[in-house]
């Protein structure tokens, strides 16, 4: 091994900084590639400062296809510094640098999914859950909290993770998947969405039938007996009517104007 | 018009957080919506928009590589609109949908035209330019704002009249019937989420949510926190190591 070479605190952190724009020129065919090149510059630079084939080499190798969550990213941005230092110290071929865009390409799938599912699929919907009907109520905390509940723990994560990712490298990642405690933190984020999901469904979802039946002279609102039944039971029958069609592949944008000429039908129908 | 432009600017600025502000999912209606009344003057009112469309959209999101519906812009717009001529929420959403659609094409053709420039970064590369490896992402950046604000600015101008004819032309039953759509549509909101989240395994947790809702009257506050709890206890009572999955499969072997 020739010199041993380390990134300095100063570019580690200019490192850190940029991959909040890892989506600046994102698009369909190499996804956040540019905003990858972008990120690890600076530690291109100081590593390769003396050598420009190398560094050539560098920018093209973080210009190559890549996609994953926001939040889980630093942490493969770690990673990827402690190998291009490894790059950098080692003796001319003497490291194989394919292994940085295997090592990329290799977490960047899994990554994505835990990341999509902890912070699309977890707490933006809890933040949205408990936001929208505080906003819809005139309360301005609404906004706040979804604020918080979505930043905070992004957040955290972001900069735990490049930090673990830079000094453990994928060591821990290994230990955790396989010692299952990854597996479970995402059921348990996921059962903790699950509840949150089906609360919102009382409170948000409305549907109050207008219909009065008549037998006999004796007026039953229809309602009250669905009410005796399951409190709620028709907004719950209407989403699972959504999620029905979603899977049968029909799409949002139709389900929505379907549920716009509903509303519209049964207000005139005098049902609603 | 100067508010037009300011609206303009705040949606695309808000916008831009998930470009290149790190993506914490601020680029949403109830964001948005508190934001866009405060320039209008009706805060309250774009508290309220941005809440009611939150309801609706909280399930559009762009996983991955799709696009879904521009919601910054229909959400921008709709609120905008709405407390400008003074339209209720229900004439608003109507609005909104189809805005969200349009935009949505201008979205995805910026996603298109961006492969552009990081075609001009390898170019850059093998040059040994790589001030302009880092500029091409900027570019892209560029593009992205550029592209939200003029949707929303000429959405602005050409909408207000827009708005006026058809809010005077809509039938009274298709305005009543627009306000119970819009206790509907958070329904597909829902769905959606349930489609992002659903496992056979875990499916009961979300009846035990409805339940608690329905039931016990808990809002989604108090949910959550049930769900904190519950997800808490999941993860330090469930099996904690390989070694001890060893140990049951050996069990039922025997049995």
């Amino acid at each position: 091994m020739a010199v041993e070479k380390k990134l300095s605190e100063k570019t580690l952190k200019k490192v850190y900084n940029r991959h909040y724009q890892l989506l600046g020129c994102f698009n369909y065919e190499r996804q956040m590639s540019t905003g990858y090149a972008w990120t690890m510059m600076p530690a291109l630079r100081e590593l390769y400062a003396d050598d420009p084939a190398e560094m050539k080499k560098g920018v093209k190798r973080h210009l190559e296809f890549f996609n994953c969550a926001t939040t889980p990213s630093p942490f493969i941005v770690g990673i990827t510094c402690a190998m291009e230092e490894q790059n950098a110290s080692a003796e001319p071929g003497e490291y194989d640098a394919s292994a940085i865009t295997s090592v990329k390409t290799a977490l960047m799938g899994p990554l994505a999914g835990i990341g999509d599912s902890f912070f699309w699929g977890t707490f933006r919907v809890i933040g949205a859950g408990i936001g929208a009907p505080l906003a819809v109520a005139g309360n301005f905390l609404g906004p706040l909290l979804y604020f918080l509940l979505n930043f905070i723990p992004s957040e955290i994560v972001r900069r735990l993770g490049f930090k673990i990712g830079y000094e453990g490298g994928s060591s821990f990642l290994t230990r955790i998947s396989a010692d299952g405690t990854l597996q479970k933190l995402t059921e348990a984020a996921r059962i903790m969405g699950l509840i949150v999901i089906g609360a919102m469904i009382p409170s948000m979802v409305k549907v109050n039938l207008a219909a009065v039946l008549n037998i006999n002279g004796a007026e039953i609102v229809l309602q009250s007996i669905v009410d005796q039944v399951c409190p709620y039971l028709l907004p719950l029958l209407l989403t699972f009517g959504c999620y029905r069609l979603l899977n049968k592949k029909i799409s949002g944008t139709a389900i929505m104007i379907g549920l716009l000429v509903l509303g519209v039908a049964a207000t005139a129908l005098h049902i609603l | 018009m100067f508010q037009g432009f300011l609206v303009a600017l705040v949606a695309a600025l808000v916008y831009m957080e998930s470009r290149i502000g790190g993506q914490h999912m601020l680029d949403r209606p109830i964001i948005i919506g508190p934001l866009v009344g405060i320039i209008m003057g009706n805060p309250a009112m774009g508290l309220l928009i941005g809440g009611e469309l939150e309801l609706v959209w909280m399930g559009l999101v762009g996983i991955g590589t799709s696009t879904p519906p521009d919601v910054v812009v229909g959400s921008a717009l709709a609120t905008a609109l709405a407390i400008k001529t003074g339209a209720d929420y229900t004439t608003t959403l109507a609005l909104a949908i189809p805005i969200s659609l349009l935009a949505q094409v201008g979205s995805i053709g910026v996603c298109i035209l961006n492969t552009a420039f990081a075609h001009r970064a390898d170019a850059c590369a093998e040059k040994g330019d790589y001030r302009g490896v880092e500029i091409s992402n900027w570019m892209g950046s560029a593009l992205y704002f550029v592209f939200k604000f003029s949707m929303v600015f000429i959405g602005f101008l050409i909408g207000a009249d827009l708005i006026t004819a058809i809010v005077e032309n809509i039938p009274a039953v298709i305005q009543q019937g627009l306000g119970q759509s819009g206790n509907l549509l958070p329904a597909l909101g829902v769905a959606m989420l349930i489609q992002l989240t659903w496992d056979r395994k875990f499916g009961a947790f979300l009846f035990l949510g409805f339940a608690l809702a329905a039931f016990l009257n808990v809002s989604t506050l108090g949910a959550a926190i049930f769900g904190v709890v519950i997800a808490v206890l999941y993860f330090t009572m469930s099996g904690n190591n390989n070694a001890q999955a060893v140990a049951y499969s050996n069990e039922s072997e025997e049995l």
